[in-house]
């Protein structure tokens, strides 16, 4: 900063000598004298000197606010650390059913190489019985694990014996064993940047040395800036006759990473030049190092831009730095040269040169020796698949949900720069498969239903049954864009999803109701203050007159759910529906028993997993548990139910939706299972097609599904043809569990029996059916009149499901959008 | 200590009885066989008649005690024991529900899941899990009467004398049934 004061001083100095000379040559004493003694020069003095010191203190002034924001930049209030966001690890354990491929796609994700020599961290084999897997050092957010070489014998396909040793000591008996969780997301600002935070010891010598040999071998020796470096760069540029070489050192360059514009003018090169001395003022050449390696900008992956060495590491070569191999370290001292010329993915032939070439500085430098050169210099890319891809596996829908969650209980500040561990429950596994499942399927839908293509757009999420947690899920038909998430935002009127509710309270009076209770199935007026009647239709405009309940709800007869739920009152229904987990508001209108409340598919997940833990509501969980950036526990999300539907009549209604399955209107779901799980769901349809749904769970897990246009305009589809058909196709890549209702003591399997048709009420027939005890005076009904439930109608193809239609319309047309109905009037038909 | 004793005590004399007591109000494990032959129920997809699943939608629960605990399990188990005693009630509960997501329907583990609770003085919430591993325990009576006491308990801590009676009631009842 003294520089040019020194200039100024130095200058004053010459001219004072010139003018001394001068007036020695020509008139000695008296001009000079006269001049010195004048009141001109007294000024000239006066005001020079002010000036000086004026000069100077605004220097000072500059240089201290230049100190303030470098010192700032360098300690991070502007280096935030994002929350990182972890998948679920997978667990392992003694008496598991193991699947190779399951195990080899998770263990080829997290990074880790198959080689017949386990003997580094990062590599595993399978063998023909034993799986060994030489894992790494990894903080869960209850233990931290060391390095451990694990064996994992296998008997058949189940594992008999699993053991682990720790730095080559005896090994030790471990029942269960987790492969760590991967990182696959990151909750970043709006700069959309992206860190992980290495320190020094962590970056391998060979790297460390390389990059000092490559860019600034006098690193260690320079206070900031070297000028005999700048010189030398200065001298080779003019007689290359363009630039070749920057004389930048690293302290340069990290202070030149801190400003988003590369604007390199001569003012902002001088500025990044004092910086860079003052920033060797205030801190060892180590902590200047280790933020270079953190801080540089080395690609771009879709709109996240990648700062740092670690994350590079993982984004090409989806291992961590410490595993790399020596040429793939060279490509990263490559990248860092030039991150978008020498980007490995765009320009690989060009990469690779520059690879080369820094292998040759590393070798003349002696950072590597003769042996060491030959070997990477043959190798090839190596690029990580997901590079490859040039997007890393983000699942843009679960980290919205996991971001709406975390608004909840965190400051948006604190996600962005504090660090946090977020561990989720998400499977990438079943992930992989619902997208692969949902892809395939919608397009196939399109093809086979003459629709037009990517017209249809989709939602679905998978939970797990027994603690509410989101294994996977889509919003969107291309599940890797991070645009609407449907998923959690698409807000759908849900058509007979209901009907299960309405049924159910019904059932809460079993002195009133059971499963064998015939419902009319009759045409019904619903007269409403300040609107038109509302005449509900079934989908077929018939009337099917006395039905068993079972049959009612497993065909989804509007009419009888009209009738049955007018009769318990709406708001009673409404009260079930809140019960069982809705959360929003519910206009408690006659529609409501036919759907006309938007949900999301989480909204409808909500409820059905009420039904699918036996009664027991479970909040839809996304997160385990979150951990400070010090490893301190911040949260756990614990397994929290609350029992809302008692168990009795819950075994009932789930036993009613086993029904749709098995002869209601989801009955072609069967078709892809080799076993039967006992599956429970229930199809939805709404009004002209517009809404096609589908809730189904096994005894493992929960899928729901919505199949519709952004558009809102009809898409000429059911719940059985068009969602079912992708529940069905998600539903197979999962292990299901059969699903169980269950012990009752007071649930009776009763034969109840029935006639084929009015002419012949011979009651020949009958069925199995669960009563509950109270509910035994109930059935003293003549089977005469119970009639077996005709579905010669149905339609499989088209009118699986009934839909609230006003009769004026085809049943088989898809109505033209003439002009935009009020949602109401819609419903109202 | 002494409770397990007779805990097991109670549940080996059931047991015993168990097999004295008439069977009239059990469910079936099958359909009865008696239906006609021309029965319309069957599935008919793409023209073929498919035969209609086994229909063992109530089917009698297996005695939890007969299936194999897997020693996994078993662990886990011990772990949150281990810990329930150093005074670590969410490391247990945390191994518990580990172990839940390798057995979720083990009844035991949903009642050592409340007991963690209950000792953390969560009245309501071990209530629940209670209830839960009601649900799941079929003809473990002991274990059942484990999860009443538990529950009376935690209602009475709540001041809920009504529902503390019920499931005293509940327990007096199932004592021994008559031979």
């Amino acid at each position: 900063m003294s520089k040019k004061t020194k200039k100024k001083a130095s200058s004053k100095k010459v001219s004072k000598k010139k003018t001394s000379k001068r007036s020695s040559q020509k008139k000695p004493a008296t001009l000079f004298s006269r001049f010195r003694a004048s009141a001109g020069w007294r000024l000239t003095k006066y005001v020079l000197l002010r000036l000086c010191i004026v000069l100077f203190v605004v220097l000072l002034g500059f240089t201290a606010y230049l100190d303030i924001t470098i010192r700032k930049q360098f300690e991070g209030k502007r280096w935030a650390l994002p929350a990182h966001v972890y998948t679920r690890p997978m667990e392992l354990y003694v008496g598991q059913v193991l699947d190779r491929t399951v195990v080899e796609a998770e263990l080829s994700e997290l990074g880790y190489i198959e080689r017949e020599n386990v003997d580094r961290v990062g590599r595993y084999r399978f063998a023909e019985n034993e799986l060994t897997i030489f894992q790494r050092e990894f903080r869960f957010w209850d233990e931290l694990r060391a390095q451990q070489l694990t064996r994992i014998r296998l008997s058949g396909d189940q594992i008999v014996s699993i053991t682990s040793s720790i730095d080559g000591t005896e090994p030790f008996d471990n029942d269960i064993i987790r492969l760590e969780p991967r990182l696959f997301g990151s909750v970043s600002p709006l700069s959309h940047e992206d860190r992980s935070l290495l320190k020094l010891e962590d970056v391998p010598q060979v790297l460390i040395d390389g990059l000092i040999a490559n860019e600034d071998r006098a690193y260690y020796s320079h206070f900031g800036v070297n000028p005999l470096g700048i010189a030398r760069a200065m001298i080779r540029n003019i007689q290359a006759g363009r630039l070749v070489q920057g004389g930048s050192t690293l302290t340069q360059q990290l202070v030149k990473n801190y400003y988003l514009t590369s604007r390199q003018t001569l003012e902002r090169k001088l500025i990044e030049m004092m910086m860079s001395v003052l920033l060797e003022v205030h801190y060892s050449k180590d902590e200047i190092l280790q933020a270079y390696f953190n801080e540089v900008y080395l690609s771009q992956a879709g709109n996240r831009a990648i700062h740092g060495f670690a994350l590079a590491s993982q984004y090409f070569y989806g291992r961590p730095l410490k595993e790399l191999d020596i040429d793939q370290l060279a490509m990263l001292i490559a990248i860092n040269n030039g991150p978008s010329a020498f980007n490995p993915t765009r320009n690989s032939k060009r990469a690779l040169t520059r690879r080369d070439l820094v292998l040759q500085v590393m070798l003349t430098e002696g950072v590597i020796d003769q042996s060491q050169y030959d070997i990477a210099i043959n190798e090839g890319l190596k690029l990580s698949t997901t590079a490859e891809r040039a997007a890393p596996l983000s699942y843009p829908a679960f980290m919205g949900f996991v971001r709406k969650n975390l608004q909840n209980d965190y400051q948006q500040d604190d996600l962005h720069s504090e660090g946090l561990q977020i561990y989720t429950t998400l499977n990438p596994r079943i992930q992989q498969n619902l997208e692969a499942a949902v892809q395939s399927e919608i397009n196939a839908i399109e093809v086979r239903k003459r629709l037009p293509i990517d017209s249809l757009q989709v939602a679905a999420v998978v939970i797990r049954t027994d603690n509410g947690e989101v294994a996977a899920m889509v919003g969107d038909r291309k599940p890797s864009f991070s645009g609407y998430n449907r998923a959690i935002k698409a807000r759908r009127p849900v058509g007979s999803l209901l009907k299960p509710f309405v049924y159910l309270t019904a059932l809460e009076s079993p002195e009133k109701y059971s499963l064998a209770t015939l419902v009319d199935d009759i045409e019904i007026i619903v007269s409403q203050k300040g609107s038109p009647d509302w005449r509900p239709k079934n989908y077929d405009n018939r009337e099917h007159g006395k039905t068993m309940l079972i049959d009612a709800l497993a065909h989804s007869l509007n009419l009888s759910a009209v009738q049955v739920g007018m009769e318990l009152g709406v708001p009673k229904v409404s009260d079930t529906i809140r019960r069982v987990g809705y959360s929003d508001e519910i206009n408690e209108y006659p529609s409501v028993l036919l759907g006309a409340v938007p949900m999301t598919v989480m909204d409808v997940g909500q409820l059905y997993l009420t039904l699918a833990t036996g009664g027991f509501k479970t909040p839809i969980k996304g997160i385990r548990s979150v951990l400070s950036n010090d490893n301190e526990p911040l949260a756990r999300y614990p397994l929290d139910i609350d029992q809302v539907v008692e168990p009795e009549f819950n075994a009932l209604i789930t036993y009613a939706l086993q029904e749709v399955v098995r002869r209601g209107t989801a009955r072609s779901i069967s078709n892809g299972f080799r076993y039967d799980y006992g599956f429970a769901g229930k199809t939805g349809t709404t009004n002209d097609y517009r809404d096609s749904w589908f809730a189904g769970f096994s005894g493992n897990y929960l899928t729901v599904v919505w199949v519709g246009r952004d558009d809102n305009q009809p898409i000429g589809l059911t719940g059985a043809s068009g969602a079912a058909k992708v529940w069905s196709q998600i539903m197979q890549g999962i292990p299901q569990q059969r699903l169980e209702l269950g012990f009752h003591e007071d649930i009776l399997t009763k034969k109840i029996y029935y006639s084929q048709d009015l002419q012949l009420q011979d009651c020949s027939l009958s069925r199995q059916m669960p009563i509950l005890l109270a509910s035994i005076p109930l059935e003293n009904v003549p089977c005469a009149e119970r009639i077996q439930y005709d579905d010669s109608q149905d339609d499989e193809l088209r009118h699986f499901e009934p839909t609230v239609d006003d009769g004026q319309t085809e049943p088989d047309a898809i109505e033209k959008p003439k002009k935009k109905k009020s949602f109401w009037k819609r419903l109202f038909g | 200590m002494r409770m397990m004793k007779n805990i097991t005590l109670v549940f080996f004399l059931s047991g015993l009885l168990s097999a004295c007591v008439s069977n009239n109000q059990q469910v079936t494990t099958a359909p009865e066989a008696d239906v006609l032959p021309n029965v319309q129920d069957r599935v008919v997809v793409n023209g073929e008649v498919l035969p209609l699943p086994e229909d063992r939608s109530i089917a009698t629960y297996t005695l939890p005690d007969e299936r194999p605990v897997s020693s996994v399990v078993k662990n886990l188990t011990r772990r949150a024991q281990d810990q329930t005693r150093e005074g670590n009630y969410d490391g247990a509960a945390n191994s518990l529900e580990r172990a839940l997501r390798i057995e979720p329907r083990n009844p035991m583990l949903w009642n050592r899941l409340a007991d963690v609770r209950y000792l953390q003085k969560a009245w309501r919430k071990s209530i629940q899990l209670a209830a839960k591993s009601n649900t799941l325990a079929a003809n473990n009576k002991s274990l059942r009467r484990e999860n009443w006491y538990l529950m009376s308990n935690a209602y009475k801590a709540l001041g809920d004398i009504e529902s503390e009676q019920k499931y005293r009631e509940k327990l007096k009842q199932q004592v021994l049934p008559p031979l």
